[in-house]
């Protein structure tokens, strides 16, 4: 499948099949090549974490350099979202503090 | 003679063109980069399954271009170069000694130079609000915008200083985001103080004032002159507050307008990834503008600890088009270094590229008073405003372990633990430095930055295990 144009915040074409995987209880759509930050965005999904001083966080720096996007995917926690590929089925939850 | 071993890192403008050079001069080269495709922070590419967005005009992709192929030129040279992606070089020993997380394991790579093309991370400015979601760095937005073509907000502030507010607010008009409001600390006409840098580098300069119509287009008001007050908003940002500012870089109250937006795009300039360079035994030196605290070298690149190099940004700032001219002088300075070459030949062989890199340098004079921050912008932050992100350190702690006497960086981090955490201190240290600064009464430039210590980036404990031989 392929698409043109903006749909969404999603701008520019995109080629294969969209897929689906789990934020928390929510069900997000990303298509291949995007990170796991991107396809959060894109469904206005900003807030990934809540720090130990309780406040919430998401995406800063988008490369890979600040951390404040880490968030437990498929178990382990401390992963970059800005840094990881979106794969169908992903489970990604919200870091809560030190885990 | 065995060919000597090149160690890059960093696969962007500087790091391709160094290992280019120094493969096409017939050393064995390595090419360590974080990033899964080549092309580094600029020139930033989508997976194959993205159409290109984009974003970015004429010039810019044309020279993106040019620096793809070269990379071409050398991955598919009969010996490829040994390039590793998705690599994190973690450690600097003596050897020069590079240490190097892979995707599952580890590995120890020795050089007879080793040339570091690591760039530049965004310098932040913290203001009350700043850690909501919602806040990103501008170059982050773009990063999401031509990696993942998504915007990543709908109706947007961009703050900031500089020409990259102008042209990340441009791109995200032309996205489709509303744009709130754009503000610039320094009005963009202080350029105009050096004439000939523009003409220089007037490509740019056409580019610029072509995002700025397209900003008059989309009815986007551009302050000048104006700063971040506050952010506010539960659980993530919802509201900007930016007001004028009294040339020093502090709010004048009374002139606050308040925006809704649900993205605020900040950009102060870039501080320079100088932790390995550091970590190596290179001394530093302060250049505000230029990246922070950044590697001493002299004209090929060559820092004084034997065999370790620098080059492109994170060795001074001043973009893609100095730092592939750059990126070719020090590749190839490595190999003939190592050849045993002296430095009027390496003149006289490097002289174009000299000719070059001085060209592009002309406009970069030209931008530097647009990025000057003056020192009001580091009172943005009140005493409840978290300062590392990482530790949680808010501004009203730092003040305190100023006031107690701790006016180094290294007396504050290790009094407060702020530069402790998984960034490694890159967010805040030049708060820190500022406020530092502040405690001795001097500049920033006599308070010297964080120890760089192994590892320069969080690494799981069973990756270092699994060492490689």
């Amino acid at each position: 499948m392929n698409k043109t144009g903006k749909i969404g915040r999603r701008l520019g074409g995109r080629t294969g099949e969209p897929f689906t995987f789990i934020f928390d209880d929510s069900t997000i759509e990303a298509w291949p090549g995007e990170s796991v930050a991107a396809a959060l965005l894109a469904a206005g999904q900003v807030v990934l974490r809540i720090a130990e001083d309780g406040g919430a966080r998401g995406v800063v720096c988008g490369i890979g350099l600040c951390w404040e996007c880490r968030c437990v995917i498929d178990g382990r926690p401390n992963v970059r979202a800005c840094m990881t590929e979106a794969r169908a089925g992903m489970r990604v939850r919200r870091q809560q503090g030190l885990e | 003679m065995t060919a000597p071993r090149i160690v890059v890192v960093g696969a962007g403008p500087a790091g391709i063109m160094a290992a280019r050079e120094a493969k096409r001069r017939g050393a064995a080269v390595t090419l360590i980069d974080e990033a899964l495709r080549p092309g580094g922070q600029i020139y930033r590419q989508g997976d194959a399954a993205l159409a290109s967005s984009g974003v970015g005009l004429p010039e810019e992709l044309a020279h993106k271009r040019t620096v793809l192929e070269a990379f071409a030129e050398v991955a598919e040279a009969a010996e490829a170069v040994d390039y590793h992606s998705g690599a994190t070089a973690y450690a600097v020993f003596p050897g020069p000694q590079l240490h190097v997380a892979l995707a599952d394991s580890s590995r120890v790579f020795e050089a007879d130079a080793l040339i570091l093309a690591t760039g530049v991370g965004e310098r932040a400015v913290p203001f009350p609000g700043w850690t909501l979601p919602g806040v990103l760095y501008a170059g982050g937005v773009q990063a999401i915008m031509k990696a993942h073509g998504v915007r990543a907000g709908d109706r947007v502030a961009v703050v900031g200083a500089g020409p990259l507010i102008i042209a990340v607010a441009a791109q995200l008009a032309e996205a489709g985001a509303e744009i709130a409001c754009v503000t610039l600390l320094t009005p963009l006409r202080v350029m105009a103080r050096r004439p000939l840098g523009l003409w220089a580098g007037r490509g740019v300069v056409r580019e610029g004032m072509a995002y700025l119509r397209q900003l008059r287009r989309a009815g986007a008001p551009v302050l000048e002159g104006w700063v971040p007050v506050h952010a506010e908003g539960a659980p993530a940002v919802e509201s900007l507050c930016v007001a004028r500012h009294d040339g020093a870089g502090r709010p004048l109250m009374g002139s606050e307008r308040r925006f809704d937006v649900d993205m605020v795009a900040m950009n102060f300039g870039f501080t320079a990834n100088s932790e390995l360079a550091r970590m190596a035994g290179a001394e530093v030196r302060f250049d505000s503008v230029r990246g922070g605290w950044v590697p001493v070298r002299n004209e090929f690149g060559a820092t004084a600890v034997p065999g370790v190099f620098v080059a492109g940004d994170g060795a001074a700032l001043r973009g893609a088009f100095v730092a592939a001219a750059e990126g070719r002088i020090v590749g190839a300075a490595a190999v003939l270094t190592a050849g045993g070459k002296g430095t009027a030949e390496l003149h006289q062989e490097l002289a174009a590229e000299f000719t070059e890199r001085r060209s592009h340098q002309a406009f970069q004079d030209a931008l530097r008073p647009t990025l000057d921050l003056p020192s009001g912008v580091w009172s943005w932050a009140t005493d409840d405003t978290v300062v590392c992100r990482c530790e949680g350190i808010t501004q009203g702690r730092l003040r305190q372990a100023v006031d107690e006497g701790h006016v180094t960086v290294n007396g504050i981090k290790r009094n407060t633990r702020a530069g402790m955490g998984w960034c490694g201190g890159r967010t805040c240290l030049a708060s820190v430095a500022a406020l530092a600064a502040q405690g001795q009464a001097g500049p920033p430039a006599e308070t010297p930055p964080m120890r760089p210590r192994p590892l320069a980036r969080p690494v799981p404990a069973g990756i270092l295990a699994r060492r490689e031989p």
